[in-house]
């Protein structure tokens, strides 16, 4: 009735309205064919949303399941959508005396002040060239150990290969930077004996230069084995039928791994690949933080330090606020093309609209 | 074992933990200045200028002609120092007295049951009920305090949500950093503690006379929106000098210096990294006291010039860089590393700055398995024949509050529990709130000094130590010279220190002007280390004016207009 009204009183949203109506049969109808759920009464009255009945028999049918979702729902509930809420405070000249509620409002000034400071794209580039490098560097290593670890053929020598590989991502960032800084720092091991014989010292852990290289080779040692995990179970899943006619059919090592291991994987390389481009502003705030001061603000202040510095530094809380923000709104928009990017290739990618 | 050492008794500096946001304490002033200024006038008092919670305001509040608020100061005559103390330096005592003096004749509580909340920076004791240090102190006190007891590593985060949710206990203490970090603190203070002034301005102190023997200005301190407000904790005048290996530079046969010429000149003869040794590691904040650059501004000729505008500023930057460029520093602490302590104690380095409490820290830790380990302060020297210029810290390190809304009564036995609380070193009180039970907590040991017992260690804590603050003084006789040497340093280096035309006025910082600090003071860290030229200095000088620099310069000419100082 509503919408009928308003679309007397302006005529040009009629359409509008008409078309956001129009999608809604389709992904029905999609499911139903498309899925082959058993046909039936079900599926039938799943065209009327809102009627009682297949409601309460969906309720009926699901409770259980349901009811296992209410301790992650409540989870998000109380620690994530609850907290975005007080994103309102980027548009606010917030202070924590006031509250929410009582601090004034500003608009968008928050936002021109951000983007008007050069630090803030500076930390921009930082965090973008990290990642690039993260990503050209860093994301295929997991991939590659995986098969390697998955062509070990002893069991026991497999669990303990793995380990030891998983092992270092439970270590903090700190002890990483103080592991890396006593090995290659410059008074660190190498450093030392290079000294001894007449050579000279190291000079990576505190040069601009070698920054990229530093972070990266941290990230890697620490997180490859543990990126492992979802490749092996996706290699466990490949069927070892294919491998068995492939190598009678003559197929070698390489042709195997090409043909059959890689395109097995292609889902899951394909899914933590959108998730890691959401994530992109991402970079961790610890291990950065930790060597802000080593290589200096120039090559290390990334996003995260930057709003760390912000906010709990100068207590300018808004600041910190709006910067979040931008980075959620930048990783949104990237997973968003991503996926479809995933569905242009013909992949599941995250979700699918069903 | 030694006696607990009072390591927390410098939670200003607090002992450089890990990583908290930089250690320089300029950063923590640095404060959210969202806050609507209330500065203060000082004829009137009348609180003026409220900018409207706009952006950028900071507040002042104005001390030296607020004498009507504070409490007469009273001098208690307790124990007499061994070294007194000169030109405003802490007083040494060598030993222990033979017998302790009674400071608080009467108890001081009537009964009453208060909680307190305070920062702690050990191991949480066991709670009320399973604390037989409690029942003891609480027994003298004759009221029960009921601790809440803050992680002092992150009190900061706690503290802002205590504020903002006006969640405070009946007696609250808080960092001097952590006021100046919290937002709107300035409003918050009147609407959530009681104001002191009727209980203490004046003589009505007279009958805590704990507390009328608090120096002055740290009790000026205290004072925000005219209105006597908290219980200051006199801190001690200087936060951080270079520290040296002295054992090791009698080894070497090497006199300390007595020029940054001379420092130089030492660190090259010891630097020896091939064997693992350094000379140095970062003294940047020493560097420019000796120069004799200004803590923040120098008021010259009607002008305010800040320390990044001056000529011997800049000095102590190149000498940090040629410093650094001779390959004199440690490499972790190039690379930043927090482990200059340890570096330290274990001869990696010869000198480094640290807060001064990290001298007696290292004694605990290191004399136990190096008997002739011996630290010392750099002795206090200029450049080119001046006189340095040696950087105060506030006068009041802590504050404690009282809630506000309880009877007179209430407040009055408050009051009398904080008096206790203040007793100086070599009375009964002291050692009761300190250490406890004699016999139970500690045992005094043939020098007269007191050793904490298994259960004293146990249960002992800094609860009530941190009720209240006291005359500051050196009094870690349980170290060998420690006390002569530091003493000794003190009333030298005393003399020299700075005459700030903003002493006594607390200010909160504006924003934007604290925030142009961050990229300068990362700049200069680029600087010293070599990745960028000295010549970089004057674009940041440039810049940072840009950012703040030039506005923070009339906010401060405004206070000091005010304060009719200019």
């Amino acid at each position: 009735m509503t919408e009928r009204t308003t679309g007397v009183a302006h005529p040009g949203t009629t359409p509008g309205t008409e078309t956001a109506q129009a999608p809604s049969p389709a992904p029905a109808s999609r499911r139903r064919g498309g899925r082959g759920r058993p046909p039936g009464g079900s599926a039938r009255r799943d065209r009327r949303p809102g009627s009682g009945p297949p409601f309460l028999a969906k309720l009926r049918r699901d409770w259980q399941l349901l009811l296992m979702t209410l301790p992650a729902i409540g989870l998000l509930a109380v620690f994530h959508y609850t907290p975005t809420l007080g994103n309102i405070i980027a548009f606010q000249e917030y202070n924590p005396w006031d509250g929410v509620l009582g601090s004034p409002w500003v608009g968008l000034a928050q936002f021109e002040r951000l983007f008007t400071d050069p630090r803030f794209w500076s930390a921009v580039g930082n965090t973008l060239l990290i990642a690039a490098v993260q990503l050209v560097f860093f994301f295929p290593i997991p991939i590659a150990l995986a098969i390697l670890l998955d062509s070990v053929m002893t069991p026991r020598l497999r669990l303990v290969l793995q380990s030891i590989v998983y092992m270092p991502h439970f270590f903090s960032w700190v002890l990483v930077v103080t592991l890396f800084q006593q090995i290659l720092g410059g008074a660190g091991l190498f450093s030392q004996m290079l000294r001894q014989n007449g050579y000279a010292p190291l000079e990576i852990m505190s040069n601009p230069d070698a920054f990229l290289f530093v972070v990266t080779s941290q990230m890697v040692w620490k997180d490859a084995g543990w990126g492992t995990i979802i490749f092996l179970a996706a290699l466990a899943a490949v069927n070892q039928n294919l491998y068995e006619s492939a190598a009678v059919d003559g197929a070698g090592r390489w042709r195997r791994m090409w043909h059959i291991t890689l395109p097995g994987l292609r889902p899951v390389i394909i899914l933590l690949l959108i998730l890691k481009l959401g994530d992109i502003l991402n970079v961790g705030f610890e291990q950065f933080y930790l060597q802000r001061d080593a290589f200096g603000a120039n090559v290390s202040e990334v996003l995260d330090t930057f709003i760390y510095h912000q906010t709990l530094v100068t207590g300018n809380f808004s600041a910190g606020a709006v910067a979040g923000l931008v980075k959620g709104v930048v990783g949104l928009v990237l997973i968003l093309v991503a996926n479809k990017l995933a569905h242009k290739m013909g992949e599941n990618g995250i979700y699918r609209r069903s | 074992m030694p006696p607990k050492p009072p390591r927390s008794a410098f939670p200003l500096y607090p002992a450089l933990p890990a990583r908290l946001p930089r250690v320089d304490r300029r950063r923590f002033l640095g404060l959210m200045g969202a806050s609507t200024a209330a500065a203060l006038t000082a004829g009137t008092l009348s609180s003026c200028g409220s900018t409207g919670g706009g952006g950028g305001g900071g507040s002042a509040s104005e001390a030296t002609t607020l004498d009507d608020l504070i409490p007469t100061h009273i001098p208690f005559e307790g124990v007499a120092p061994d070294i007194p103390g000169q030109h405003g330096a802490p007083d040494g005592f060598t030993s222990y007295p033979d017998s302790f003096i009674t400071a608080v004749p009467e108890t001081p509580g009537r009964g009453g049951e208060y909680t307190a909340m305070a920062p702690l920076w050990s191991p949480l004791p066991p709670g009320l009920g399973n604390n037989s240090f409690f029942d003891y102190v609480n027994g003298r006190l004759g009221a029960t305090i009921e601790f809440n007891f803050q992680d002092g590593n992150t009190v900061i985060d706690k503290m802002n949500a205590v504020v903002a949710g006006r969640d405070v206990a009946d007696i609250t203490m808080f960092p001097d950093w952590v006021i100046n970090l919290i937002p709107q603190f300035n409003r918050a203070v009147g609407e959530l503690f009681e104001d002191l002034t009727p209980h203490l301005a004046g003589d009505a102190a007279a009958a805590y006379p704990m507390l009328a023997n608090l120096d002055s200005d740290a009790w000026r301190w205290n004072v925000f929106n005219g209105k006597l407000q908290g219980v200051p904790w006199p801190a001690e005048p200087f936060g951080n000098w270079v520290l040296y290996r002295r054992d090791l530079l009698e080894e070497y046969g090497i006199e300390p210096p007595t020029s940054p010429d001379e420092l130089f000149a030492i660190g090259e003869e010891l630097n020896d990294p091939d064997n693992n040794r350094w000379a140095f590691g970062d003294f940047n904040l020493s560097m420019r006291q000796i120069f004799g650059a200004p803590k923040q501004w120098r008021y010259e000729g009607g002008e305010l010039i800040h320390m990044f505008e001056t000529d011997e500023w800049r000095a102590s930057v190149e000498y940090m860089r040629k410093v650094f460029d001779a390959g004199l520093v440690h490499p972790d602490i190039v690379a930043k590393g927090d482990n200059a302590k340890e570096l330290l104690n274990s001869g990696q380095i010869l000198f480094n700055q640290d807060g001064l409490g990290a001298w007696h820290e290292a004694y605990m830790g290191v004399l136990g398995d190096n008997p002739d380990f011996r630290l010392d302060l750099m002795p206090v020297f200029g450049a080119g024949g001046n006189d340095p210029v040696m950087h105060r810290g506030d006068p009041s390190a802590q504050s404690v509050f009282v809630r506000r809304g309880m009877e007179p009564e209430q407040v009055e036995e408050i009051l009398g529990l904080i008096n206790f609380c203040a007793a100086p070193f070599g009375t009964r009180e002291y050692m009761d709130y300190r250490y406890g039970e004699e016999g139970v907590h500690h045992e005094l040991n043939a020098d007269g000094a007191p050793e904490l017992t298994e259960l004293g260690h146990a249960e002992v804590n800094d609860g009530y130590y941190f009720v209240s603050g006291r005359p500051q003084a050196v009094t870690e006789s349980q170290y060998p010279d420690f006390v002569q040497w530091k003493c000794d340093w003190y009333n030298h280096a005393a003399q020299f220190a700075e005459e700030d035309p903003f002493a006594g006025i607390r200010i909160q910082r504006p924003e934007r002007f604290s925030g142009a600090e961050t990229p300068m003071t990362d700049k200069v860290e680029d600087i010293i280390r070599g990745r960028e030229d000295l010549g970089a200095l004057d674009q940041a000088i440039a810049d940072w004016r840009r950012d703040g620099g030039d506005q923070g310069r009339e906010f401060y000419m405004e206070v000091l207009q005010e304060h009719g100082r200019d």
